[in-house]
């Protein structure tokens, strides 16, 4: 039984790596949407993941479509389209033929930064949402070598004119960078400079290597640096990350007004008719109420949990409204 | 001693017939990924991620960390034979392993390739068992300004390589640097010299462009001449002789403590390392000028490097939860969905799983040598197959690979446009070898530099923070230095006589 299961896996792999280079042709032509009430789609569906492989997005993206190719009977095949931050995966499902054959799982940023920062040629709010997987989790970091052990201190310390606080951030002009703002503003006014890393994994070096005093990250690389204590988790930015609840971090909604959102939405091309949207819809809702595949998605660290195509789309407006003015204000 | 124990616990597991099975799947995936130009590690272990789900977490990581450190030597047989770099950390054994080639001894470099392959990784995985916690903490203490003053140190070490002079050598490398200006800046998150283009916006990919310069590059250049190279046909075979091994020795020891050193620093890649290795073996050779003519070093050496760095790039995920380049990150991801944070904790929750993983290094390192001793007779064949069939075959794979980095049109398109001026560089003897350089170290130079003035606020003298860093700016400035200590000491003038890979046609 063993011996066969490997063999299958084996050709399973074989058959993947030689496919790898040539999946895009995949997605034939197929057919104009019908008004049938029960829409099935007609070939293989192709989910794009516009970032490089490996990160959450990516992973609970194979894992739902791994799901997905279950109840809806065809093949969904997860394509990595890395390019331009995002901006080119999107904008091909953007200009794609809107029949429910090619969606794009897009995280955070793209949907609520970068349309600000950057002319995309395209905007995120045309296309038509299908669902959201998962949100991520974010909260202000202090290495335990550094003295500040609440948020006030932190803050007491920062807004003295005398000190500078080393601010780390994931790159770009991102959710951390916003976090820091919106909490300067709040307190009237910090004194930080910003040391820009290439993301989660770096930012959380730089602050044990004690180079930087604070930063946002999300969980897949703090959470066991909080277990052995060399991080001291001070605020919770986002709507909620409840491991850091238990240790009664506060949230930064109660004690400074502002919340960080970070949805990851499901987006098919602009036009979408709505009874193959809802028939998505209901195939990733079926798929996050498999207890196996929700785990090992919240296995991520990310905040698990569907949403409509309607919920996901106001939250993600709700990040995009928010973060707008604070972004033109810092690009002049 | 207690590391031992676990170390033979480890060999039970990873020796159960699944888990070799695996590790054995795992190493022929990786040899695959790594053999067609552009689907590297990162593409092949993403692709079995949701397997994972399926099987049990040991087996699946097994087979994971194989495919990674096989795509190490996978991409060497195409670099050495048709000079395609399958892979960014074979692109510098082009320069002397194709030459090697050329001159009828690809089974010596494929062979040495092989031996020093596994001699890296095994002696990074001895470091990973003796020594994994206190070089983690290698990690830390290795920041911007340390990392910026090392791949200064790099640059500096790599000055005149390749080209018959300096000055060509510098024009070059500043060109790189200007193909890897445009994208999104790091640092303030607008878009850089993208002229609205969204492609851009993450920059220009190297994989096409390095296989346009050196693989379309040559194949056009050929195609222009006609050129029929029987000498390479006729003694393809020649397999790894005692001499070869001896000359090699030296570069493989160096290698595997280079890789080994470098898999513990954060961020700086496969490439880089690779680089260094080559500069080095060049800077310690007694016949520099028989570099780019099929200097067994200058393949042993960069080889060695990559898979001591893959495996010693285990540490810091291992001990830190860390992951130390993108396909970690990918290997990490495999992990976490199997509910399991590496980090320091593992060790004492998990070990059967860890010393298991580990143990299975150690066993795919000897899977891959003795797969591809006997298998260089079948690598060879390769280059009798005549130009005229083999060099749209090549087109092809490389038209494919690079549309499978990003499934992108606009890649293709990168891979044509410096497929020519790649051909035209030949024409005029144009050195490309520094562009390739500065590509893959530009944009880390950067980074590091702007990082460490972040840092400070703008105070260079953070640059000389710590031994580590001053050390190696005190070495680069040396290095720099030298013609003028040449002029005072002639008999050494020798030493700078800057190579041309292809003078020998």
């Amino acid at each position: 039984m063993r011996k066969r299961k490997v063999a299958i896996i084996a050709g399973v792999a074989m058959a993947a790596m030689l496919t790898a280079g040539c999946t895009a042709a995949d997605t034939g032509p197929t057919g104009a949407p019908s008004g049938d009430e029960a829409w099935t789609p007609s070939g293989p569906i192709k989910l794009i993941v516009p970032y490089g492989a490996g990160g959450s997005t990516d992973t609970i993206g194979r894992l739902l479509a791994d799901k997905m190719e279950d109840i809806l009977k065809v093949p969904v095949v997860v394509e990595n389209v890395p390019g331009g931050v995002g901006a080119v995966g999107v904008q091909q499902v953007y200009n794609a033929k809107a029949d429910g054959q090619t969606l794009v799982m897009a995280s955070g940023s793209i949907q609520t930064i970068v349309p600000h920062t950057t002319d995309l040629g395209y905007d995120p709010y045309d296309m038509t949402f299908v669902a959201s997987t998962h949100e991520s989790v974010a909260a202000r970091f202090v290495p335990s070598s550094k003295p500040w052990k609440t948020i006030e201190e932190l803050v007491d310390y920062g807004k003295d004119p005398k000190n500078t606080l080393i601010d780390v951030t994931s790159g770009g002009f991102g959710l951390p960078d916003i976090g820091t703002k919106l909490l300067s503003a709040a307190v009237g006014g910090l004194n930080y400079r910003p040391l820009a890393t290439d993301g989660g994994a770096e930012s959380v070096l730089r602050l044990l290597a004690g180079d930087a005093d604070m930063g946002q990250n999300s969980a897949s690389t703090t959470m066991q640096y909080v277990e052995s204590g060399e991080l001291r988790p001070l605020l919770i930015e986002s709507a909620s990350w409840p491991e850091l609840e238990k240790l009664g971090v506060p949230k930064s909604s109660d004690l400074y007004g502002y919340t960080i959102v970070n949805p990851s939405s499901i987006l098919a091309p602009p036009g979408l008719p709505e009874n193959i949207r809802s028939v998505l819809e209901n195939a990733v809702k079926v798929a996050l109420d498999d207890q196996a595949v929700f785990d090992k998605m919240a296995a991520t660290h990310e905040l698990v949990r569907f949403k409509t195509g309607e919920e996901a789309r106001s939250y993600a407006k709700q990040g995009y409204d928010l973060y707008g003015p604070i972004i033109k204000e810092v690009l002049g | 001693m207690d590391s031992l124990n676990f170390l033979l616990d480890g060999f039970a597991t990873a020796l159960q017939p699944q888990n070799l099975i695996f590790a054995f799947i795992g190493c022929v995936l990786g040899m695959a990924v790594g053999i067609l130009p552009g689907v590297g590690p990162i593409a092949g272990i993403s692709i079995l991620l949701p397997m994972s789900f399926y099987l049990d977490p040991t087996g699946s990581i097994i087979m994971m960390a194989a495919i990674y450190y096989g795509a190490m030597y996978g991409g060497t047989i195409t670099t050495v034979l048709l000079n395609v770099p399958g892979e960014g950390s074979s692109a510098i054994t082009a320069i002397d392993g194709y030459a090697m080639a050329k001159q009828g001894r690809a089974g010596s470099a494929l062979g040495i390739a092989a031996i020093g392959s596994f001699i890296g990784g095994t002696i990074a995985t001895i470091l990973l068992v003796l020594a994994a916690p206190a070089l983690a903490q290698v990690a830390l203490t290795f920041g911007p300004p340390e990392l910026f003053a090392l791949l200064l140190m790099g640059i500096c070490l790599l000055v005149g390589l390749g080209s018959r002079s300096v000055l060509l050598s510098l024009l070059s490398g500043v060109m790189g640097l200007a193909i890897v200006l445009p994208g999104m800046d790091l640092f303030a998150g607008t878009p850089r010299l993208t002229f609205g283009n969204l492609e851009l916006l993450s920059g220009l990919n190297f994989v096409p462009i390095i296989m346009g310069l050196f693989g379309m590059g040559e194949v056009l250049h050929h195609a222009h001449l006609r050129f029929v190279d029987t000498r390479a046909h006729a003694k393809a075979t020649a397999i790894i002789t005692k001499k070869d091994l001896k000359e090699s020795s030296g570069a493989i020891a160096r290698g595997s403590i280079l890789g080994s050193a470098t898999g513990l620093i954060p961020g700086i890649g496969t490439v880089a390392p690779t680089l260094m290795s080559y500069a080095l073996e060049r800077k310690v050779s007694k016949h520099p000028e028989k570099f780019g003519h099929g200097a067994i070093q200058g393949v042993a050496g960069p080889e060695t490097t990559n898979n001591a760095y893959a495996n010693a790039a285990m540490i810091p995920l291992f001990t830190l939860g860390i992951p130390a380049s993108p396909t970690i990150a990918v290997l990490m991801g495999a992990f976490l969905i199997n509910g399991l944070t590496p980090g320091p904790k593992l060790f004492v929750s998990e070990p059967t799983l860890v010393w298991g993983i580990i143990a299975s290094l150690f066993i795919g390192n000897l899977i891959l040598l003795i797969m591809n001793l006997p298998l260089v007779k079948v690598w060879v064949q390769i280059i009798k197959i005549p130009y005229h069939l083999l060099f749209p075959l090549i087109l092809v794979f490389m038209v494919v690979g690079s549309y499978s980095v990003s499934h992108s049109m606009f890649d293709i398109g990168v891979l044509i446009v410096f497929g020519i001026l790649g051909y035209i560089a030949k024409l005029v003897d144009f050195p490309i070898v520094p562009v390739a350089l500065t590509i893959i170290l530009g944009p880390m130079l950067e980074k590091s530099l702007r990082q460490a003035m972040q840092l400070s606020g703008g105070d260079p003298s953070v640059l000389f923070r710590g031994p580590i860093s001053t050390i190696f700016i005190v070495i680069a400035l040396i290095i720099v230095s030298f013609p003028l200590w040449s002029r005072i000491l002639p008999k050494r003038h020798r030493r700078l006589v800057p190579i041309d890979p292809d003078s020998d046609k």
